[in-house]
């Protein structure tokens, strides 16, 4: 390569970054994308975590491990916090397999039914199980007290195994429909023909195949259980988890020098735990997903094990269906679960009251974040996707890290590392913007987005791409005119997810928030804090109402139905 | 259609002028974390104004490489591309005249047949007018009329095929590059194909390089052939100097079928080499190999098999232009239009055969399964060939 004199252009940036990155002999817009994506990587998730690290190891960090190490309270939060990830990553993967089960290989008739309710807590702010659980089973409980007569008290672990569990179980259970529907049916005819029966062939076929997928669920709603802060906040109770310590840190004590160190504390067995996810379980995985067609699986015909799943999984879905109804039941009656007058008082509140302010707050936010959280996404996509280059594992490692890191840590790290003025006064100082919001919101949903757009480039068979770029196509004309269409309801499925993802966190803005910029789901938790379930419900309720219609409109422009984004893509080689 | 460029063609013939792209000493090495891959070793090549050249080898033979350091979707590792006589080799793929129709035809599954044909012309900018124009020409040459509104998926296997050679041909492009186009099609549509691909080469008199490791691929379309293995070229020549004269035993073996004899040289003589083989003498014709034992090829079809009543009598015998000797036969395959002969003569040594079959000729004229045969086999099909 000729080495023209390098100007002080941006070609010249390009050029000089490509060569230190390593990047493959190509354009110079694949450099551009590379640099964007560490950019956004290092800038937004790798220096922010890097903050909090360096803050918990400051002289006043280093008073607070003394003491916190010292404390009897801080070896039981640790216990506690590993002991609900085990819990609940249990109970959520058994749950998820079974009704995924039931969806993929049986004829059961409220199959739609089912999926619907598995994929409700997806669009719901997490901690609203919480309450539900609170209002159903707690000391003055529904269920609790009035049905059973007995006082209860639901608060701690046993009540926050079953919101976690609630909660978290559609990303198992995604995750399951996902494998074995790409589970290759002839597998088990073979297994069939040679003699095996139901029973004989799940055990030695079918269970061998799903083991990594199983482990891999179970390790990702370990990490997403230690991480989920609503849910500990209003139902822990006496029973401490990191989550909550680090919250209280900073909410209560005004210290982020011990908030700080209980995020290091939180940080290490989720990075640990996603990494052996990451390298040594994703290699295992016998079952791709490449939307190729393979062969129909047998469906589960024998009563004797049908009808034990449907019992599971009608129970299951029946339990989800109480706890969500009730957070409606909630919204609509003068005080929640105690007296059930039929009121709109609390939805006023939201949309024409205080809330108001915090409900359209939260959908600009939202609004602004989904393209550019879509966008950054697909760049990095692309990045990861198109072409080898040196550091290219590391990148992709480091952009689907964001899913191990804590929306707590985030939101402490954005608070750390953009609360000054940085390089020169070219990077304004954030903390109390909007801007800080929207970055949260971004980090959020981008590893989820990457995922997607990961999977549907990789579908695109390369020669496509090459078949362009022969006919005189630049890289950029072909990522246009070709991978761009091709990608399309991966997009969709992107946008939706982005958009429902900034909607219903908290964890990332629960310390960003300002009196400017409200945000609903910490107001959510402001308002159930504080012991106004009615408003919180409301809230709840206004917020799925939300993004079903934000979801509905994305679905009438694009010209994409929500379920595309989950069939396998059309054949691309032709 | 009778073109000059119809005749076939060999390297002497050529006019060195009319070289359209040179290869020059190209190597590349493949560095991964699992080590390091020699794919081509160090390659020179000329590839002529308007020829049909197929590269053919085993996978992994570095062909494929090669084809796609021509299109520039990979660099060489040292040497150079040039393209009538300009040198190409940092030029990106896009920039360089060259279209290549992929194994897997790499149609844009979301674009109709027009727009897939249309698609270079509307990246050089081509006025609308033009580009309709140009595009229902190669509609009609390549029997696409009446289906340009279909998108890929709607097509079969052979006219995804045609709308593939379509789209690069349009942009009317210096070289056209195939990588294996055909393999992806069932066995009669194949042959179909390379006819078609053939006549519509030879219509637009375009330079092309067709990379496959089918050898009757190879031998039915090409001007040259060259063949490639483990990274290097073993012997480039027409389809006809490949298979009656191979230089190696490599392409003997790959291109047909070949009996594998082997024998000390006995002497040289007027361009001619002695060899002792099958327990006589052959005068062979001296293709330069080294003294010592040598290895000589034989095609089947080369062998004249008689029966012969007593073949334990018959010493082999070295007379005139023939050698002859004798043996049993030991198996007998009907293929229809011909039979595969096993024959195993007196020193053990197991040759194949091939007898064509006529009206009068059918396999009930041939000898019966363990009867003895004699077997004459002109000195001329006795090839020695390097290692």
């Amino acid at each position: 390569m000729d080495l023209a004199p390098v100007s002080m252009s941006t070609k010249g940036l390009v050029r000089l970054a490509r060569k230190t990155l390593g990047a493959a002999r190509g354009q110079g817009s694949f450099g551009l994308a590379i640099v964007v994506s560490v950019l956004i990587i290092v800038g937004f998730v790798i220096y922010p975590t890097a903050e909090i690290i360096a803050r918990s190891f400051t002289a006043e960090g280093r008073i607070e491990w003394d003491r916190l190490a010292d404390a009897t309270q801080t070896v039981s939060t640790i216990r506690n916090t590993v002991w609900l990830g085990v819990l609940s990553g249990f109970v959520g993967t058994i749950a998820g397999l079974v009704m995924a089960l039931v969806q993929v290989r049986t004829g059961f008739r409220y199959k739609r039914l089912l999926h619907t309710i598995c994929l409700i807590p997806v669009i719901s702010p997490p901690f609203a199980v919480a309450m539900s659980v609170i209002t159903l089973f707690g000391r003055s409980g529904l269920i609790s007290k009035d049905l059973f007569g007995t006082r209860y008290d639901i608060s701690g672990l046993d009540g926050l195994l079953i919101a976690v569990s609630v909660s978290f179980m559609p990303v198992a259970y995604l995750n399951f429909v996902g494998m074995l529907k790409a589970f290759d049916g002839a597998l088990e005819e073979a297994a069939t023909d040679l003699g095996a029966g139901l029973v004989y062939r799940f055990r030695t076929v079918v269970l061998p195949l799903l083991a990594p997928g199983i482990a891999n669920s179970f390790l990702l709603l370990f990490v997403s259980a230690i991480a989920d802060l609503g849910n500990p906040v209003l139902l822990g109770g006496e029973f401490d988890v990191l989550s909550s310590r680090i919250y209280l840190a900073i909410i209560g004590e005004f210290n982020l020098d011990k908030a700080a160190v209980f995020s290091v504390m939180l940080l290490v067995p989720s990075v640990v735990v996603f990494s052996a996810q990451y390298f040594w379980l994703r290699k295992k995985e016998y079952i791709t997903v490449t939307g190729k067609p393979v062969g129909d699986p047998l469906p589960i015909r024998q009563r004797s094990v049908a009808w034990p799943l449907y019992f599971l999984a009608m129970t299951m879905a029946a339990f989800i269906a109480l706890i969500y109804g009730y957070i409606i039941v909630g919204a609509f009656t003068e005080v929640w679960g105690i007296n059930f007058n039929p009121t709109f008082e609390h939805i006023r509140f939201v949309l024409r009251g205080a809330g108001r302010e915090a409900l359209w707050d939260t959908i600009r936010l939202a609004v602004v974040a989904t393209p550019i959280a879509s966008f950054a996404g697909l760049v990095i996509a692309f990045v990861i996707t198109q072409r080898e280059f040196r550091g290219r594992g590391l990148l992709d490692f480091a952009s689907v890290l964001g899913v191990a890191i804590p929306g707590t840590i985030i939101g402490i790290g954005l608070l750390l590392a953009y609360n000054e003025p940085l390089l020169g006064g070219l990077i304004p100082e954030l903390t109390g913007t909007a801007a800080i919001l929207v970055l949260a919101f971004t980090i959020r949903s981008l590893p989820g987005v990457v995922r997607v757009a990961v999977g549907a480039l990789n579908q695109l068979s390369k020669s496509l791409e090459e078949a362009s770029i022969s006919l005189g196509a630049t890289p950029t004309q072909t990522f246009v005119k070709v991978i761009l269409p091709l990608i399309r309801p991966a997009m969709f499925s992107s946008l939706v997810w982005s958009f429902a993802r900034s909607m219903t966190s908290l964890s990332p803005i629960v310390f960003l928030v300002t009196p400017q910029w409200r945000i609903m789901t910490a107001q959510i938790l402001n308002e159930a804090d504080q012991g106004r379930f009615g408003n919180a419900a409301a809230y709840s309720v206004v917020l799925v109402t939300v993004v079903l219609v934000a979801i509905s409109l994305l679905a009438l422009t694009t010209g994409f139905s929500i379920s595309d984004g989950e069939k396998p893509q059309p054949e691309r080689t032709a | 259609m009778t073109t000059p460029s119809n005749l076939t063609m060999n390297d002497e013939d050529k006019d060195l002028d009319a070289v359209a792209v040179r290869v020059a000493d190209v190597q590349k090495i493949f560095d991964s974390s699992r080590g390091r891959h020699v794919a081509l070793e160090s390659i020179s090549l000329e590839i002529f104004d308007g020829e049909f050249l197929t590269i053919l080898g085993p996978s992994g033979c570095g062909k494929t490489t090669l084809l796609r350091i021509l299109a520039g979707f990979e660099h060489p590792t040292k040497g150079e591309i040039l393209l009538d006589n300009k040198r190409i080799t940092d030029v990106p793929p896009n920039k360089r005249p060259m279209a290549m129709v992929f194994q897997s035809y790499a149609l844009f599954p979301h674009l109709t047949v027009f727009d897939n044909i249309a698609y270079g012309l509307k990246i050089a900018k081509v006025p609308k007018d033009e580009i309709r124009e140009r595009v229902e020409v190669v509609l009609s040459i390549m029997d696409l009329v009446g289906l340009a509104d279909r998108l890929p998926t709607q097509l079969s296997g052979g006219q995804q095929q045609r709308v593939a050679l379509a789209r690069s041909v349009v942009v009317r492009p210096r070289v056209l590059l195939f990588d294996e186009p055909l393999s992806n099609l069932d066995a009669r549509l194949r042959d179909q194909m390379r006819l078609e691909l053939r006549r519509i080469q030879r219509q637009l008199g375009v330079t092309s390089v067709y990379v496959t490791h089918d050898q009757s691929e190879a031998m039915a379309m090409s001007d040259r052939i060259v063949v490639m293995s483990e990274g290097r070229i073993e012997q480039i020549g027409s389809p006809d100097s490949i298979y009656r004269r191979p230089t190696s035993l490599f392409v003997a073996d790959f291109i047909g079928k070949a009996n594998v004899l082997s024998g000390p040289v006995a002497g040289r003589s007027d361009g001619r080499l002695q060899v002792n083989v099958l327990g006589t003498t052959a005068g062979v014709e001296d293709t330069g190999v080294a003294d010592g034992v040598v290895t000589v090829v034989l095609r089947p079809e080369d062998i004249l098999v008689r029966p012969c009543d007593s073949p334990n009598d018959h010493k082999p015998v070295s007379g005139g232009d023939q050698i002859e000797v004798a043996g049993w036969l030991r198996g007998r395959e009907y293929l229809g239009a011909a039979s595969n002969l096993t024959i195993e003569l007196l020193d053990g040594t197991l040759l194949s055969s091939v007898a064509e079959h006529t009206a009068q000729s059918g396999p009930e004229s041939l000898p019966e399964v363990g009867a003895g045969v004699s077997v004459s086999i002109p000195n001329s099909a006795l090839r020695a060939v390097h290692d």
